[in-house]
């Protein structure tokens, strides 16, 4: 029993933590709340299942076109759509990008109806460690997504591109001043999270199903993590991931449905004792 | 000069005019199907008034709905388990909402730019999930059976009784004229004008010796006093009850139709934007319903490039003879 709570717990963390890590990244770049990252997870895990199940592609080039086209999608909402109201009021941004999930959610349930679709998982079996029963489907979700959230942890604290980010996130006019161009920080930035996000839609899919309204409660989710973590901060959306992961998961297995309610009392109890997260500096927005 | 009165004389005449129409409108088409979509844009009217009145001070509001869930639960329960007159409802549905608002807006109003968002979203789905999970409640079936309001004898007239939908469209009317009145005066009050300074500066505004969270709270337990009278309404019209009514969409619906009738106005933007978008989902709902999130996501994008100031600054816009695309060279 302990050992299934845990890797459920360490499942929904993994998931979790990479929608979050995606929203936060875009927060601290592009600011603005992205309402379209769910509805891009969601056409993720859509592109996997119209290339694994009617197409008859191999689950990891599924995955790999499915990240490809949600990264361009992304690229595409942010040349088109967020870079033109750069300057707006912040009541604008958030309009125009609540329009582009709401178009892509309708626009989904044209496409692939709306019924519950399966994605086959390439994993099957199980093993045993330390006497606990594991499925290898839900193991391969919890490491894919470790490396993921690891690559990203490298990709921002060790490479040139991530100190510009960081640079971009912490100042944008000094960052601007000093050669950084702001233009295409925005664009590589939605390019990789939305293809993060993509990629949480490809290794969740196997694990829950897919329908066209998975994307709406991914993207809250990922917002009550970014703030019990701290907006902004990739480190805190991995704490959140794992403090609403690790309740959701043991809340499930002992108290019921009466979880859900858990996560939101704690990110207000959490908000009252630190009004920026546990991470976050302070920092606002108008 | 004349210029200027003469345009009042115009508004006047126009509002005059507007209210004549919506009070014959039920004689002219008896159809209650349509009478009862305009009572639905009554309610969604005074939801996105409330939603702007919380913007006026800075706030972005994700979780509109659950204040009336507050009004809606608490009219409906006490109509079904203690027989309280609706009518009473109306009013204790008001103040109930008013103290979850000054007990949320305690907490909440502390909390700066998007975090107050979603600090609003939690609590809504705390409120929602509560209800969902409470048997007292009525549980995830909710409540059905709520009363009607009660006849009254309106003197001079006969007894008005309220089983159909055109004697609820005019008690609509009268609530949703009443909200605009009292929210149109405040706005344009002293306190209307401080809260506008609040919304630009707030440091500025509390260094100034304007007592900012005083004025944060009193517009937000005003702007949620309205939105569960409009709840108790709902319930007593609609006359059940469930959760899933008042999800988190619900709330990013009431933003996306104060913004596309104009946040900038408290009561054309709200009282604009709702009923447009009410009224064109009715109509796409009969043709497929996975059209009205198309069309309220295209509608948003439109709105936010071409008409920034929303709806109601078209005649403005028009007047001056050119869309300005996305206001890009101005500013």
């Amino acid at each position: 029993m302990l050992e299934q709570v845990l890797i459920n717990s360490l499942v929904l963390s993994g998931t979790y933590i990479l929608i979050a890590s995606g929203l936060t990244l875009i927060f601290g770049i592009l600011r603005v709340i992205n309402f379209a990252h769910g509805a891009l997870y969601m056409v993720g895990a859509y592109i996997v299942y119209t290339f694994l199940s009617l197409l008859g592609v191999n689950y990891f080039p599924s995955t790999l076109v499915a990240i490809i086209a949600t990264a361009l999608i992304g690229m595409a909402i942010e040349a088109g759509i967020l870079h033109p109201l750069v300057d707006k009021p912040l009541l604008a941004g958030l309009g125009a990008i609540l329009g582009v999930a709401f178009i892509i959610e309708g626009g989904a349930r044209i496409i692939w109806g709306e019924e519950n679709v399966a994605i086959q998982s390439p994993f099957s079996g199980v093993f045993h460690f330390l006497g606990a029963t594991v499925s290898w489907e839900r193991m391969a979700a919890v490491i894919l997504s470790g490396i993921i959230v690891m690559g990203l942890y490298y990709w921002i604290w060790n490479t040139r591109q991530g100190y510009i980010i960081r640079a971009v996130a912490e100042n944008r006019q000094v960052a601007s001043l000093q050669g950084v161009n702001e233009g295409r920080i925005r664009l590589l930035v939605m390019a990789v999270a939305s293809g993060v996000a993509a990629a949480a839609g490809a290794i969740m899919g196997p694990l829950f199903y897919v329908n066209p309204y998975m994307g709406g409660p991914a993207v809250f989710k990922g917002l009550l993590i970014i703030a019990i973590g701290g907006m902004g901060s990739i480190n805190g959306s991995v704490l959140g991931g794992l403090i609403v992961g690790f309740t959701e998961g043991v809340g499930y297995s002992y108290w019921g449905p009466l979880t859900e309610i858990a996560s939101f009392i704690l990110v207000i109890l959490i908000f009252v004792l630190r009004p920026h997260g546990l991470l976050g500096v302070p920092y606002e927005f108008h | 000069m004349s210029s200027i009165s003469q345009g009042n004389w115009q508004k006047a005449f126009g509002l005059v005019l507007l209210g004549v129409l919506l009070i014959v409108f039920p004689v002219v088409v008896p159809d209650p199907s349509y009478v009862g979509m305009l009572v639905t844009c009554g309610i969604a009217s005074i939801l996105a008034m409330s939603w702007i009145m919380i913007l006026r001070v800075g706030h972005l509001s994700l979780g509109q709905v659950a204040f009336l869930a507050v009004g809606a639960y608490s009219s409906a329960i006490a109509a079904t388990r203690f027989g309280l007159s609706p009518w009473l409802g109306l009013i204790l549905g008001g103040f109930i909402t008013a103290v979850f608002a000054l007990a949320i807006g305690y907490v909440v109003l502390r909390i700066r730019g998007l975090y107050f968002a979603i600090m609003t979203f939690a609590f809504a789905e705390v409120i929602r999930l509560g209800i969902s999970n409470s048997k007292f409640m009525g549980g995830v079936e909710g409540i059905s059976g709520i009363p009607e309001f009660s006849p009254i004898a309106l003197p001079g007239l006969s007894i008005m009784k309220f089983d159909s939908a055109v004697a609820c469209y005019y008690l609509m009317l009268l609530l949703v004229g009443g909200t605009a009145l009292v929210l149109w005066r405040i706005d344009h009050s002293g306190l209307g004008r401080t809260c506008r300074a609040i919304a630009m500066n707030e440091d500025l505004s509390q260094s100034l010796g304007v007592p900012v969270f005083k004025y944060k709270l009193i517009s937000f337990v005003v702007a949620c006093f309205f939105a569960g009278v409009g709840g108790a309404f709902s319930a007593h019209y609609y006359r059940c009850l469930d959760p899933t009514s008042f999800t988190v969409t619900a709330s990013v619906i009431v933003q996306i139709q104060a913004t596309v009738g104009g946040a900038g106005a408290i009561v054309a933007g709200g009282i604009l934007g709702a009923t447009l978008i009410t009224i064109v989902d009715h109509f796409l709902i009969s043709i497929d319903p996975r059209l009205i999130i198309l069309f309220m996501g295209g509608v948003i994008l439109a709105v936010t490039f071409f008409l920034p100031e929303g709806v109601v600054s078209l005649p403005r816009v028009l007047r001056r003879g050119r869309l300005r695309v996305g206001n890009r060279f101005h500013n």
